[in-house]
């Protein structure tokens, strides 16, 4: 382990804190070891020579089919309530979000 | 505290726009799910925009092939290939944690938006339009401490549509994003009515000293809803940055909202950066070709544009631009003024007519133009009449008003009218009438004081309620107190 870590122990925090997971000190030093290795993979995938390959965006190999515009029937709304954790009137309750945090 | 005018003297104002329509479709962007605006809260949606485990997108071609439209009206680069890629945040009205966008490989890059600013035409270039889904909207509730959720708008279609950074003023910002509502209209892909929240945008900001060639620090302004908001958002900004910048301090990248209660922006957070958003290919959707024969078929039904319009105007019958963009300001308008030319009215009068007399009765029960209220033909038939003086000036606007405001024929209304009269006997009978009411004045004119012609004018005006065209009248006048 002694190659420059490709990623830092700040870094999977971060990334951690994106997904909204809290990682326990032994957690972030097994995870940040874990995707360093699985970044020192790429470096061996990275040694095939891919210049006259195309690039694979999805492993299916086919297009997306489209669909024409027609709606069917929407779910009750007293099954999307009866779902949810917590509701008032029609909406569906959520703990408040002062802040939007994204978009 | 300093205007923008007096800012904009020493400092280049640097502005980009990121505008989204939501594009009326039946169903939702990536599931047969219907979205209405106004509808009870939750009782459009299904598995896919829930977000429920399991539930996948497909894709609907409708909203691709509205892109496709805005893309060819606008002179862009319309892919036959792209893909989709999902955007990750967390916020409650995105149960699934992530937003299906286009991210490296949109349907459509490039484009011009023209737009008209002091009277000169600019070319706005835009960067980009892509596809993705509509959050569900929430409402806060701070006594609470809860937010409600509405799951209706959840996966709506959008079309997101970016600029460079070329905007240089707020009017001019906001004058675009009419621009953008005005074409999405024309070409019928949305209402954008930003009150149903149906066009929304945010605006990037910087300001440069004069001369400088390096952009400064720019924020991002979220959430304007008024396109009179986007001017006072804009320039608030505009302000805060100058204002820090001649303080010796740093812009600092951020993120800000704007308060539509308050009239103020306020910072957000400090801006994430793209790589936060973990955007990557989404599994769920293989990437996208259509043919390009689709695009080109597209592209053939797109109706004259409002800049085309415009600049035909301009050029063909030397009207200003002003003219020009007020006709072109709806499909509906352009098209009646071009229905008009062919009942062969003069562009200038056709014009004349539809900005003044129409314009005044559409406008005087407050609806928007509407060209079956009075056809182009009639208006045109009325026109005519008028400029041959068969009618006169009012009668033309007293039948134009009946028409307008009752269901009735033109040929209806003009015999209710008797706006054409025989007119020879007619105004012989009247200035015969008017003599012999008025004979001390007859006698009085006859020894030789002029001025009561215009007094016997204006007999015989009122006796005809308008109706007889004022040539004819001193013609006749003239001719009977000469003989009598």
């Amino acid at each position: 382990m002694s190659k420059k870590q490709k990623v830092s122990q700040e870094e999977v925090e971060k990334i951690a804190g994106l997904s909204r997971l809290l990682l326990s000190k032994e957690e972030l030093v097994k995870h940040t070891a874990d995707m360093n290795n699985i970044l020192d993979y790429m470096d061996l995938l990275n040694e095939v020579d891919t210049k006259n390959v195309d690039e694979l965006v999805n492993v299916h190999d086919m297009k997306s089919p489209l669909r024409d515009d027609q709606f069917e029937k929407p779910l009750s709304k007293e099954s999307v309530i009866e779902n949810s954790p917590d509701s008032s009137e029609d909406y569906i309750k959520v703990p408040i979000v002062l802040k939007k945090e994204s978009q | 505290m300093n205007t923008i005018e007096t800012i904009n003297k020493d400092w280049d104002f640097v502005i980009g726009i990121e505008v989204h329509v939501q594009l009326e479709t039946k169903s939702k962007m990536f599931s047969t799910c219907e979205y209405t605006y106004d509808k009870d809260p939750n009782t459009l949606t299904c598995p896919t925009s829930l977000g429920l485990p399991g539930a996948l997108p497909s894709i609907n071609e409708k909203a691709i092939d509205f892109a496709i439209q805005f893309g060819s009206a606008v002179n862009a680069n319309i892919h036959s290939s792209f893909s989709f890629a999902r955007k990750h945040y967390f916020y409650p009205d995105l149960p699934k944690g992530y937003q299906i966008s286009q991210f490296d490989k949109p349907i459509v890059t490039g484009g011009v938006v023209p737009i008209w600013w002091n009277d000169k035409q600019y070319d706005i270039e835009l960067t980009r339009a892509h596809l993705e889904e509509d959050a569900g909207k929430s409402t806060h509730h701070l006594s609470s401490n809860s937010s409600q959720v509405d799951f209706n708008r959840s996966g709506a279609p959008l079309i997101e549509i970016v600029t460079e950074p070329v905007l240089t003023h707020p009017v001019q910002a906001k004058i675009f994003i009419q621009r953008i509502k005005q074409i999405v209209n024309y070409i019928m892909i949305s209402n954008a009515e930003m009150e149903q929240g149906k066009l929304r945008c945010d605006a990037n900001i910087s300001i440069k000293k004069k001369g400088v060639k390096k952009f400064g620090t720019k924020t991002e302004i979220k959430n304007i809803n008024s396109f009179r908001n986007v001017q006072k958002a804009i320039e608030s900004e505009i302000k805060r940055q100058h204002q820090l910048l001649e303080d010796g301090q740093q812009v600092k990248q951020a993120s800000l909202t704007w308060n539509n209660e308050k009239n103020t922006a306020e910072i957000m957070r400090v801006k994430e950066n793209a790589n936060d958003y973990r955007y990557f290919p989404d599994p769920d959707l293989p990437p996208v070709t259509i043919e390009n024969s689709k695009i080109e078929s597209i592209r053939e039904i797109l109706p004259t544009l409002p800049f085309e319009f415009e600049n035909k105007w301009i050029d063909k019958y030397d009207f200003k631009p002003e003219e020009a963009i007020t006709l072109a300001s709806t499909r509906y308008i352009a098209s009646y003024f071009e229905e008009m030319l062919k009942y062969d009215v003069s562009p200038k009068n056709a014009n004349k007519w539809i900005t003044g007399e129409l314009f005044r009765l559409f406008n005087g029960i407050n609806i928007p133009f509407d060209h079956s209220k009075i056809l182009a033909k009639d208006l045109a038939k009325i026109i005519s009449l008028s400029d041959s003086e068969k009618i006169t000036t009012n009668s033309a606007k007293e039948i134009l008003r009946k028409l307008f405001d009752s269901n009735n024929s033109l040929e209806t209304v003009m015999n209710e009218g008797n706006y054409m009269d025989d007119k020879s006997n007619n105004v012989e009978e009247i200035i015969d009438k008017v003599l012999k009411e008025n004979s001390d004045e007859v006698i009085r004119f006859q020894n030789g004081e002029d001025k009561l012609l215009s007094y016997f004018i204006g007999k015989v005006m009122k006796e005809s309620k308008g109706k007889i065209n004022h040539k004819i009248i001193t013609q006749e006048l003239s001719k009977k107190l000469r003989n009598s």
